[in-house]
C-alpha cells in the first residue's frame, strides 16, 4: 500500500517534471523565433501576399480585364496606382489578381509536393526494394533542368493553370522526397519504432503515425522554397507563354506583355517584379528561419 | 579510385533510363496525332495511316520506345518539321551561344560570390557580413528573368550603355561586341547563382575556420591571410564546388528564359521555339540532350571531389 502510493506519487512528480521541460522547451521555442527577427520578416511578408490574394477584389480599384483604349499606356497617377497596359487595363488590379494566382499556384504546388513527397520519400525509406526504384525515378527527374521539364510537360498538356500545378510538382517533389526519405532513414532506427514493431503495429500506421511526424520539420523548411521555386517558375512560364493563359492576370503574363513594351512603359515591369521579388523574398527567409528554428544540429 | 570511378559510372546507367522514359512519355503524352499534325488536317485518311505505320506509331509503345532509343545510339535524335537539317546539326548550332552564355554567367558569379563569402566569414556577424546576408539574400529571390528586364530597362533603355538585345558570334564580329551582347544577360543569369555560393562559401568556411587546425595554425603564428588561402579555403572547397556543380545545372534551366528576353538563339530559345510550333521531336531532342550533359556534367563534379578529397574515396 506505502509502495504504490509513493509510485503515483513518484508518477505525479515526473509527470510534472515533463510538463515542466515541454513548457520550458516552447518558451525556449518562441524565445528563438524572437530573436530570428528575419523569420517573422519573411513571415509577415507571407501573410501579407497571402491577404491581398484573399482580398484582391475589394482592394482592387478596377476590374482587371476592363479595357479603356483611352488611357491606354498612362504612367502611375492616383487614377492607376501602376499606371496601365497598351490595351488600358489597370495595372494595379492586375497586379493584385495576378497575386491571387501566383500565391494559389504556389501554395497548391507546396501542398501536393508535400503529400507526394512524403509518401514516396516515407514508403522508400521503409522498404528496401522500393527505395532503390523509387530514388533511380527521383534521381531522374531532377536530372532535368527544371524549366525544360516544364516547359516539355506544359508543351505536352497545353497552357493552363492546372497544368501548370502539376507540371511544378513534377518538379519539385522528387526533392521533398530526398529529405523525407533521409530523416525517416534516421527516425526509423530509432528504439520507439522498434517497440512499436514488437508490439505488432501495422506498418501504414508505424509509418504514418509515428515517422512521419517527425520527418516533417525539414520537410516543411524544404516546402517553404519549393513554394517560392513554385513562384518563380509558374511566373518564367507564363513569361514565356506556356504558363497561365492570357488574358488571365499573373504576374508572369503582366510581364510578359510588359516586354513588349518595355521603352515606354517601365511600369509595367517594376511593379509586378517587385511583387515577384516581395513574395519569393519573402518565402525564402521564412524558410531560412524555420530551418534555424526545427534544425536540431543547430538546436 | 579506380572502384569508385566504376561505382559512380554505373551508377550513370538508370539515371539515363529513368530520365529517357520520362522525356519519351511525356512526348506522347501530347494530345493530337503527329501524322495529322505532319500532314496537316485535310489531309487523305489512308495517306495519314500510312505515315502512322511508316513512323511506327502503330506499335505498341515500348516497342516505340526501344525503337526510339536504338535510333538514338545510331545518332538519330529525330526529325524537326520545319527544317530539313539533321538534329545533330540543329542542336549544335545552338549549343555554341547557351554555352558562352552559362560559362560566361558561372565566371561572372564565382568571381564576385567566392570572394564575397570569404569575406562574410571573416567578419562573423559585423556590418559587413549582414550586408552581403542581404545581397545573397536578395540575389537568390531575383528570378533572373526579372533582373533581365530590369537591367534592360536601365542599361539599356535609359542609360544607352549596352545593347537591348541580340547576339553577336565572335567568328564573325570579334571578341568586343561578343561580350557586350553577352554582359547584360550573363549577370541576369549569374547573380542568382552568385547569391547561393556566397551562402554555400560563407557556411563552409566558417565552419572550416572554427576548427582545431586552424587554431592551431593561429597559434604558432601564421598570418590571417595566409590561414584563409592557404589552410581554409582548401578544405571549404568541396561544398563550394557542390554548389557550383548545382549551380551550372541552374543556370541552364534559367538560360531558356534569359535566352528568349535577350533573343540569344540558344537551347532555351529553340525549345520556346520548338513549342510554339508543336515542333515536339525538337523538343524532345532538347530536353534530352542538355539532360544527358547535365548528368555528365554532374558526374565529372562527383569525380572531382575524388580528386580533391581523398576520405571521399574511402568512404565507398
Amino acid at each position: 500500500m506505502k509502495r504504490t502510493m509513493r509510485s503515483e506519487k513518484y508518477d505525479e512528480s515526473l509527470e510534472k517534471s515533463i510538463r515542466e521541460l515541454q513548457r520550458e522547451q516552447r518558451h525556449l521555442r518562441l524565445l528563438k523565433l524572437k530573436k530570428n527577427k528575419l523569420a517573422i520578416i519573411g513571415g509577415l511578408i507571407t501573410i501579407f501576399m497571402i491577404l491581398i490574394a484573399i482580398f484582391a477584389p475589394l482592394i482592387a480599384t478596377h476590374d482587371p480585364y476592363d479595357m479603356i483604349v483611352l488611357d491606354r499606356l498612362k504612367g502611375p497617377s492616383a487614377a492607376h496606382l501602376f499606371g496601365t497596359d497598351a490595351t488600358g487595363r489597370d495595372v494595379f488590379s492586375r497586379v493584385l489578381y495576378g497575386t491571387r494566382v501566383s500565391m494559389f499556384i504556389g501554395f497548391s504546388v507546396a501542398l501536393y509536393s508535400m503529400i507526394i513527397g512524403m509518401v514516396v520519400g516515407l514508403f522508400a525509406s521503409y522498404y528496401k526494394v522500393l527505395d532503390s526504384v523509387l530514388m533511380r525515378i527521383c534521381d531522374g527527374l531532377t536530372a532535368i533542368p527544371s524549366s525544360l521539364l516544364a516547359v516539355a510537360l506544359m508543351s505536352a498538356l497545353g497552357a493552363s493553370e492546372k497544368n501548370v500545378i502539376i507540371s511544378l510538382v513534377a518538379v519539385s517533389f522528387p526533392k521533398v522526397a530526398r529529405i523525407a526519405r533521409a530523416q525517416a532513414m534516421v527516425v526509423k532506427e530509432q528504439t520507439y519504432i522498434e517497440a512499436m514493431k514488437a508490439s505488432g503495429s501495422g506498418t501504414l500506421r508505424i509509418l504514418f503515425r509515428h515517422i512521419a511526424p517527425n520527418v516533417l520539420s525539414p520537410v516543411i523548411v524544404q516546402v517553404s522554397f519549393a513554394f517560392a521555386n513554385a513562384i518563380i517558375t509558374e511566373a518564367a512560364l507564363s513569361f514565356l507563354g506556356v504558363g497561365v493563359p492570357i488574358p488571365q492576370p499573373s504576374w508572369g503574363n503582366i510581364l510578359y506583355e510588359g516586354k513588349e513594351v518595355i521603352s515606354k512603359a517601365w511600369w509595367m515591369i517594376v511593379f509586378p517584379g517587385a511583387f515577384t521579388a516581395a513574395a519569393v523574398l519573402g518565402l525564402n527567409i521564412l524558410g531560412d528561419g524555420l530551418r534555424d528554428l526545427l534544425d536540431p544540429h543547430i538546436n | 579510385m579506380k572502384k569508385y570511378v566504376l561505382k559512380r559510372l554505373l551508377a550513370v546507367i538508370p539515371s539515363l533510363f529513368v530520365v529517357s522514359v520520362v522525356i519519351f512519355m511525356i512526348i506522347h503524352l501530347t494530345p493530337g496525332d503527329p501524322a495529322i499534325i505532319m500532314l496537316g488536317d485535310q489531309a487523305d485518311p489512308a495517306a495519314i495511316e500510312a505515315l502512322r505505320s511508316s513512323l511506327g506509331l502503330n506499335d505498341p509503345l515500348p516497342v516505340q520506345y526501344f525503337n526510339w532509343l536504338i535510333g538514338i545510339f545510331h545518332g538519330d535524335l529525330g526529325q524537326s518539321l520545319y527544317s530539313s537539317e539533321s538534329m545533330a546539326v540543329i542542336l549544335k548550332n545552338h549549343l555554341a551561344p547557351t554555352f558562352a552564355l552559362t560559362v560566361y554567367a558561372l565566371i561572372i558569379a564565382v568571381t564576385i560570390a567566392v570572394p564575397l563569402g570569404i569575406l562574410a566569414s571573416k567578419s562573423r556577424g559585423s556590418i559587413c557580413d549582414r550586408i552581403i546576408s542581404i545581397f545573397s539574400m536578395v540575389g537568390i529571390s531575383l528570378p533572373s528573368f526579372l533582373l533581365g528586364l530590369l537591367l534592360m530597362i536601365l542599361l539599356a533603355v535609359k542609360l544607352k550603355w549596352l545593347p537591348v538585345a541580340g547576339y553577336k558570334t565572335i567568328a564573325e564580329n570579334g571578341f568586343g561586341p561578343f561580350l557586350r551582347y553577352l554582359t547584360m544577360p550573363a549577370i541576369a543569369l549569374g547573380c542568382m547563382e552568385a547569391g547561393l555560393i556566397i551562402r554555400m562559401t560563407r557556411s563552409s568556411m566558417l565552419e572550416v575556420l572554427n576548427s582545431d587546425y586552424i587554431r592551431m595554425a593561429k597559434a604558432k603564428g601564421e598570418k590571417n591571410r595566409a590561414i584563409i588561402l592557404k589552410h581554409a579555403l582548401k578544405n571549404a572547397l568541396i561544398p563550394i564546388i557542390t554548389s557550383i556543380g548545382q549551380t551550372f545545372m541552374g543556370l541552364l534551366s534559367g538560360a531558356t528564359v534569359v535566352e528568349t528576353i535577350f533573343n540569344i538563339p540558344g537551347m532555351g530559345k529553340l525549345i520556346i521555339t520548338a513549342v510554339s510550333q508543336r515542333d515536339y521531336e525538337v523538343v524532345q531532342a532538347v530536353v534530352l540532350f542538355v539532360s544527358v550533359l547535365n548528368i555528365f556534367i554532374c558526374l565529372l563534379i562527383d569525380l572531382l571531389y575524388g580528386v580533391i578529397d581523398p576520405r571521399v574515396r574511402l568512404d565507398d
